[in-house]
C-alpha cells in the first residue's frame, strides 16, 4: 500500500501530458469537424467528396495505424514533428471524423425551415452555416459530443506506444518495476480515468444545459 | 483392525501406483507440479510474441531462445511439442497470470528482480541477457557511452527492464529518452531520424540491425547485465523450481541449450554461446 | 411591363413526374398586392417559392426588378435580401431572441453597425405591436406573435417586395387577425406583396389583384371585387363555393 502511495504523485503528474492531448487535440478535432461538416453540406461536389473520401478512410481505420501512418509515415516524406505533436494530429484527424460525422447528423435534424429563412435573408452559404445552422446543430450534439471527446480521453492512451510520456506508458513502466502492486497500479490508473471521465461528463452536462435554450 | 489397515493400504499403494505408471511419467513423486502436467500430458507457457530471435510470434508460430527452452522442458516432463499452449504475456501481465495460475510457467525475457520475487519464484537464470545501445549506421553523433546519451534521444520500450535500468542508474539519460511499445517501432525511430538511438537486450538489437540490413548499427556499450529466470507460481516447498534447475543443467550438458543459443541468438550476435550462468533463482542449492 | 417588380414568363416545374407549375405568366408591379388563391396542391406556394429561387424552375424566366433570376451565390444572396418572405411556420431562428432574429439580416448583409441594427429592429417591433418581447425567445412568443416577429424581421431588410407563403395558415383562429392587421398596414403603407392564402377577406379587402391558380395554371386573374362577384370560370366558382359558404 505504502508502495502504491510513493508511486501516485508519478502518476498523477504522467496525466498532465494525458490531459494537455486530451484538450488540445479536442480543440484542434472541433475545428476539423467543424470545416469538415461545413464541406460536406456544401453545394460544392468536390468538396463534399474529399471530406466524405476523409471520414469513411480515416474513421473506420483502427487508432493504432492511423498512429503509425502519421508518425513513421510522415517523415519519409519529410514531415517530422515531435512524437507529442504527432500524437496531437494523429488523435486530431481520428476525432475529427468523429466530429464531422456528429456534427451532419446535428446539422440533419435542423428544421429546413430555418435554413430557408436563413436563405431568404439573404444570407450566403457561409453565413448560413456560420450564424444559423452550427450555432443549432452544436447545440444539439453537446451530448453526442461528450461521448466523442471522452473517447478521445481514452484515445491519448494509444500516444503511449508512439514516444509520448502519458499516463498509460507512465503506468506500463511502473508496473516494470512494482511488481508486487501490478494490479493496484492498473486499478489507481482507471480510477483516476474514471474520475476525469466522469468530470467532463459533468462540464458537457452543464455545457448541455446553458446551450439548452427555451425553444 | 491391523490386518484390515494393512490391506486398505496396499490396495491403495497399488493403485496409486497403478494410476501413476499408466501416465507414464513413473519418475515424478506423486502430487509434485511435474507428476501433474506429465499426466495431463499438456502445459501453458508464457512468452513474449515482439523480441526477435528469444519470444517471437511469426505466421509460422513461436520462435527463438526462450520457445526453445520451453520445447525442451516440456520434452522432459514427456509433452509433445504441439501440446504446449503458448500464452502471449506482456510486462504488466506475468506476474498475475502466475499469481492466478493462468500458466504453468512464464519464459519471456524475465529479469530476475528481488522486487518481482517477493510475488513470484523464478527458477534460473537459463541466459544472461545484456542491453545494448543501436545507432543509425555510421554512429554520426559519435556516441561511445551511455553518458554521451544525455539531452539525446534514447528509444526504449515502456515498461522494459532497459527504462528501469536507466531510471535507476542514468536518470540524466532518462530525461530525454522517448518509449514505444515495441523495440521495432524504436529501429524505425532511428532510421527516420526522430530518434538518436535505441536501446533493448543486445541480442535483439542484433536482430533488428540484420533485418534492416545497412541501415543501423549496434555499438559495443553493454550496460544492465540482468539475467533472465523462468517465472512459477509461488509456492512453499519449490520442488517444481528446483526440477527446473536440474534440468537445466542436464541441458547445458548435453549441448542442447548451447544449440538453442546457436540457432536463435547466434545468428546475429557474434562471438559463440555464452557460458550458461549458474543456476540457483528462489531455490538455490 | 415596364413597371413590373416581378415579372414570371412561361416558367414550367415539374416534381419528378409531377408538372406543379405549367407555363405561369405572372407580372406583380411595384407597390401592388397580389393575391394568390386556389385549392391545396394547385401549385401556388411552390410559385411564391420560386421567386427568391427556394424552389428552382425547370423552364421559363424570372425577373425581378427587370433582371433574369440569378443562379448561386452572392448575387443571388442580394436578390434575396431584396424579395423577403414570410414562411406558414415563421421560421424564427430558434437558438436567437426576436431582437437577434430581426437584426441578423441587417448586420451580416447590410453590414449595419449593431448599434443601429438593433435600434432599426426595436422600431419595427414596436410598428408589429410586439415591441415589448423583444428579449424572449421565439419559442416563449404565440404564433401570432412569432408571426408578426417574422413580418419585422423581412422588413428590416428594406426589401422591394415581401413574399408571404400562407402567413396565417399555421395559426389558432383567435390570432390571424393581429397578423392580417399588420399586412393590411404594410399594404397601405405602398409594400409591393404576393400574398399566398386562403383569407378571401383579407383579398377582398387589401388586394389589387387575385390570381386563381388550380392544378399548376393560372386559371383567372381579376381584380378581386370582379373575382368574388363574378368568377368567370368554373373551377374558380366551384374554389369559392367551397371557400365562403
Amino acid at each position: 500500500m505504502n508502495e502504491l502511495i510513493g508511486a501516485l504523485p508519478i502518476l498523477l503528474h504522467a496525466f498532465v501530458t494525458t490531459l494537455e492531448l486530451t484538450f488540445l487535440a479536442a480543440l484542434t478535432s472541433l475545428v476539423v469537424g467543424i470545416i469538415a461538416a461545413a464541406m460536406r453540406v456544401s453545394p460544392v461536389p468536390p468538396l463534399r467528396w474529399a471530406v466524405s473520401v476523409y471520414v469513411r478512410f480515416v474513421r473506420n481505420t483502427p487508432l493504432t495505424i492511423v498512429f503509425f501512418i502519421t508518425v513513421f509515415g510522415l517523415p519519409q516524406v519529410g514531415i517530422n514533428f515531435s512524437f507529442f505533436a504527432f500524437a496531437l494530429l494523429a488523435l486530431t484527424l481520428y476525432t475529427g471524423t468523429f466530429v464531422a460525422e456528429t456534427l451532419r447528423a446535428g446539422i440533419q435534424a435542423i428544421p429546413i425551415g430555418q435554413i430557408e429563412a436563413a436563405r431568404a435573408t439573404g444570407l450566403t452559404f457561409i453565413q448560413v452555416l456560420r450564424y444559423v445552422v452550427l450555432p443549432q446543430a452544436l447545440r444539439s450534439v453537446v451530448p453526442p459530443l461528450a461521448s466523442v471527446f471522452i473517447a478521445l480521453f481514452k484515445n491519448t492512451s494509444i500516444a503511449s506506444a508512439f514516444g509520448v510520456a502519458e499516463a498509460i506508458g507512465t503506468m506500463t513502466n511502473m508496473v516494470n518495476v512494482h511488481s508486487t502492486i501490478v494490479l493496484w497500479v492498473m486499478g489507481a490508473t482507471a480510477i483516476i480515468y474514471i474520475a476525469f471521465a466522469l468530470l467532463f461528463g459533468r462540464a458537457f452536462a452543464w455545457l448541455e444545459r446553458k446551450a439548452l435554450i427555451v425553444r | 483392525m491391523s490386518k484390515l489397515n494393512k490391506l486398505v493400504t496396499a490396495i491403495g499403494v497399488a493403485i496409486a501406483f497403478a494410476a501413476v505408471s499408466s501416465a507414464g511419467a513413473a519418475e515424478f513423486p506423486a502430487g509434485s507440479k511435474m507428476a501433474e502436467l506429465a499426466k495431463a500430458g499438456k502445459i501453458k507457457v508464457g512468452v513474449q510474441t515482439q523480441y526477435p530471435l528469444i519470444g517471437m510470434k511469426t505466421l509460422s508460430g513461436y520462435e527463438g531462445f526462450d520457445v526453445d527452452i520451453a520445447r525442451l522442458l516440456a520434452a522432459k516432463l514427456g509433452i509433445k511439442n504441439e501440446n504446449i499452449e503458448f500464452v502471449p504475456v506482456t510486462t504488466p501481465t506475468r506476474e498475475p497470470f502466475l499469481e492466478q495460475q493462468k500458466v504453468d510457467m512464464v519464459i519471456a525475457a524475465y529479469s530476475i528482480t528481488p522486487n518481482r520475487e517477493k510475488v513470484i519464484d523464478f527458477a534460473g537464470p537459463y541466459l544472461p541477457s545484456p542491453s545494448g545501445v543501436m545507432v543509425k549506421k555510421g554512429n554520426p553523433l559519435g556516441i561511445k557511452s551511455m553518458d554521451d546519451l544525455i539531452g539525446k534521444k534514447l528509444c526504449g520500450p515502456s515498461g522494459s527492464n532497459q527504462e528501469s535500468f536507466i531510471s535507476a542508474h542514468f536518470p540524466e539519460v532518462r530525461k530525454t529518452m522517448v518509449l514505444f511499445d515495441s523495440s521495432a517501432k524504436c529501429a524505425q525511430a532511428v532510421i527516420n531520424g526522430q530518434a538518436d538511438a535505441s536501446t533493448t537486450e543486445v541480442a535483439i538489437l542484433a536482430a533488428l540491425a540484420k533485418q534492416n540490413e545497412g541501415q543501423l548499427q549496434v555499438l559495443g556499450i553493454n550496460y544492465d547485465m540482468s539475467l533472465y529466470g523462468i517465472g512459477l507460481t509461488k509456492t512453499e516447498d519449490k520442488t517444481f523450481c528446483k526440477w527446473i534447475n536440474k534440468t537445466l543443467v542436464e541441458l547445458e550438458k548435453d549441448g542442447s541449450w548451447a544449440k538453442a543459443y546457436n540457432e536463435t541468438i547466434g545468428t546475429v550476435v557474434p562471438g559463440g554461446a555464452p557460458k550458461p550462468p549458474e543456476v540457483g533463482g528462489s531455490c538455490p542449492g | 411591363m415596364p413597371d413590373s417588380l416581378i415579372v414570371l414568363d412561361k416558367v414550367n416545374k415539374w416534381f419528378g413526374g409531377l408538372h406543379a407549375l405549367r407555363d405561369i405568366n405572372l407580372s406583380v408591379k411595384a407597390g401592388e398586392v397580389v393575391v394568390v388563391a386556389g385549392p391545396s396542391g394547385s401549385g401556388k406556394s411552390t410559385m411564391c417559392r420560386t421567386i427568391n429561387r427556394l424552389e428552382t424552375i425547370d423552364n421559363g424566366t424570372i425577373f425581378v426588378n427587370g433582371e433574369p433570376l440569378p443562379a448561386e451565390g452572392r448575387e443571388l444572396a442580394k436578390l434575396r435580401s431584396e424579395v423577403a418572405m414570410v414562411f406558414q411556420q415563421f421560421n424564427l431562428f430558434s437558438h436567437l431572441n426576436i431582437l437577434d432574429n430581426v437584426a441578423l439580416g441587417p448586420m451580416k448583409v447590410r453590414r449595419q453597425p449593431k448599434a443601429e441594427a438593433h435600434q432599426q429592429a426595436r422600431d419595427l417591433l414596436v410598428r408589429v405591436g410586439i415591441g415589448d418581447q423583444a428579449e424572449k425567445y421565439p419559442a416563449q412568443l404565440s404564433g401570432g406573435q412569432q408571426q408578426r416577429a417574422a413580418i419585422a424581421r423581412a422588413l428590416a431588410m428594406r426589401p422591394k417586395a415581401i413574399l408571404f407563403d400562407e402567413p396565417t395558415s399555421a395559426l389558432d383562429p383567435e390570432m390571424v387577425n393581429e397578423v392580417l392587421e399588420v399586412m393590411t398596414q404594410l399594404a397601405r403603407d405602398g409594400m409591393t406583396m404576393l400574398v399566398v392564402t386562403h383569407e378571401m377577406g383579407f383579398a377582398r379587402r387589401v388586394a389589387h389583384r387575385v390570381v386563381f391558380m388550380d392544378t399548376g395554371q393560372i386559371v383567372e386573374e381579376a381584380p378581386p371585387e370582379a373575382f368574388f362577384t363574378n368568377p368567370q370560370t368554373e373551377r374558380a366558382r366551384d374554389f369559392l363555393g367551397k371557400i365562403l359558404k
